[in-house]
C-alpha cells in the first residue's frame, strides 16, 4: 500500500482505524506511522467523524406513534388489494389473456388491425397559432 | 422457520414470516421495532420531518405490502427495510431543495436562554444541520448510514444500490465538501 491509499482509507471512511477495511488497516497504520501530513489527515478526519456522529445521533423528535403508523398502513385499501399475491395479478392477466384468445378464435375480426398511420401536415402559421393561442382557461389567467 | 417463530416470537426474520401470511399483530410489533429509527433516518437523509414521515409511510406500506419477498439468506429484515426506506428517500425529488442555507444558519441567534455552551452546542449543531443541507440526499444517506447507524460499506453500498468503491468515492466527496463548509468556524469547536 502507498501513502495515496492511505490517504483515500482516512478521507472516506474516517480517522477511526476500526471502521477501517479489514485487510488494509495495518498497512494503512504504518504508512500513517511513516507520514507526518496522514497522521494530520487522521486527526482532522477523528474530529469530522464527531461531529458526523454528534449530527446522525441528534433528535428528531420521534414520537412512539409507531403503533398509529401501522394502523395507517393497515386500514389502507390498496395496501389490503395488493397484499403480498402476485398469483392475483398474475390470474388476472391469464383470464384476461383467455379471452382475449377466445374472441380471436371465435371471430377473427375481433383481433386487432394495424391502423395506418397518418401524417398530418400544418403550416408555420398553423403551428404557431396552436403554440401561442390560449386556451379559455389560460385566457382567463392572464 | 416455524421453529424460529416459536422460539423467537419478537425476532425479526419471525416476524416478517408472519407478516408474509398476512399476521397483522406480527407487523404492528414489527413496525414497533423499526419505526423510530426509520424516522430518524429519513429526517437526516432528507432534511424534513414531513417528508420524512410520508417516506416512511411508503416504506411500511411495502412492509406490508410486500413482506413476502423479503429472502433470509440475503440479509437482515432491517437491512431489508433500511434499502426501500432509503430508495424511497431518494426518489423524493423535493428533498433535493436546499433545507437551509448556511449563510442564513450563522445569522439565527438563539432563542432558547441556556448557558454560553448550550448556545455554543446549539450554534454549531445548526451549523452542521445547514451544512449537511448543502450536500444532495446520497451523500447524506451515506453518511448517517456510515456513521450514524455504524453500518459496513457494503452495507451502506447495499442500500444505496451501489457497490463499496462507489461508496468510498461518495462518502470521500461528501467529507471533503463538509470539511470546507465547517472549516471556518473549526476552530471553535
Amino acid at each position: 500500500m502507498d501513502a495515496n491509499r492511505a490517504a483515500e482509507i482516512i478521507a472516506a471512511y474516517g480517522g477511526d482505524a476500526a471502521r477501517w477495511p479489514d485487510d488494509e488497516r495495518a498497512e494503512a497504520l504504518q504508512q500513517v506511522a511513516r507520514h507526518p501530513a496522514l497522521a494530520a489527515q487522521r486527526t482532522a478526519a477523528a474530529q469530522l467523524d464527531g461531529m458526523l456522529s454528534a449530527w446522525a445521533a441528534g433528535s428528531v423528535g420521534v414520537d412512539s406513534d409507531a403503533a398509529a403508523a401501522a394502523t395507517r398502513v393497515l386500514a389502507m385499501p390498496a395496501a389490503q388489494q395488493t397484499r403480498g399475491a402476485p398469483w392475483r395479478w398474475m390470474a388476472g392477466t391469464g383470464i384476461a389473456a383467455a379471452i382475449a384468445l377466445g374472441a380471436v378464435l371465435i371471430n377473427p375480426a375481433a383481433a386487432p388491425q394495424r391502423t395506418p398511420v397518418v401524417h398530418h401536415q400544418i403550416t408555420d402559421d398553423q403551428a404557431f397559432a396552436m403554440v401561442f393561442t390560449p386556451t379559455l382557461d389560460e385566457d382567463s389567467s392572464i | 422457520m416455524l421453529s424460529a417463530v416459536a422460539d423467537h416470537p419478537h425476532d425479526p426474520a419471525a416476524l416478517i414470516a408472519r407478516v408474509a401470511a398476512g399476521d397483522r399483530q406480527a407487523f404492528v410489533v414489527l413496525v414497533g421495532q423499526l419505526y423510530g429509527n426509520a424516522l430518524r433516518v429519513a429526517t437526516k437523509v432528507l432534511g424534513s420531518r414531513t417528508d420524512a414521515e410520508d417516506a416512511v409511510q411508503g416504506a411500511l406500506t411495502k412492509l406490508w405490502t410486500e413482506a413476502h419477498r423479503f429472502e433470509p439468506g440475503r440479509g437482515s429484515v432491517e437491512g431489508w427495510f433500511r434499502r426501500i426506506l432509503i430508495n424511497l428517500c431518494l426518489d423524493r425529488r423535493r428533498s433535493f431543495r436546499i433545507v437551509q442555507p448556511l449563510e442564513a444558519a450563522a445569522e439565527i441567534a438563539s432563542a432558547d436562554p441556556t448557558p454560553y455552551e448550550a448556545a455554543v452546542a446549539a450554534a454549531r449543531s445548526r451549523r452542521i444541520d445547514a451544512a449537511m443541507a448543502k450536500l444532495n440526499p446520497r451523500q447524506r444517506a451515506a453518511i448517517m448510514l456510515f456513521h450514524g447507524e455504524g453500518a459496513s460499506m457494503a452495507e451502506v453500498a447495499a442500500a444505496l444500490d451501489t457497490t463499496p468503491k462507489a461508496v468510498e468515492g461518495l462518502l470521500a466527496r461528501a467529507r471533503t465538501e463538509l470539511s470546507m463548509l465547517l472549516s471556518s468556524d473549526r476552530t471553535e469547536i
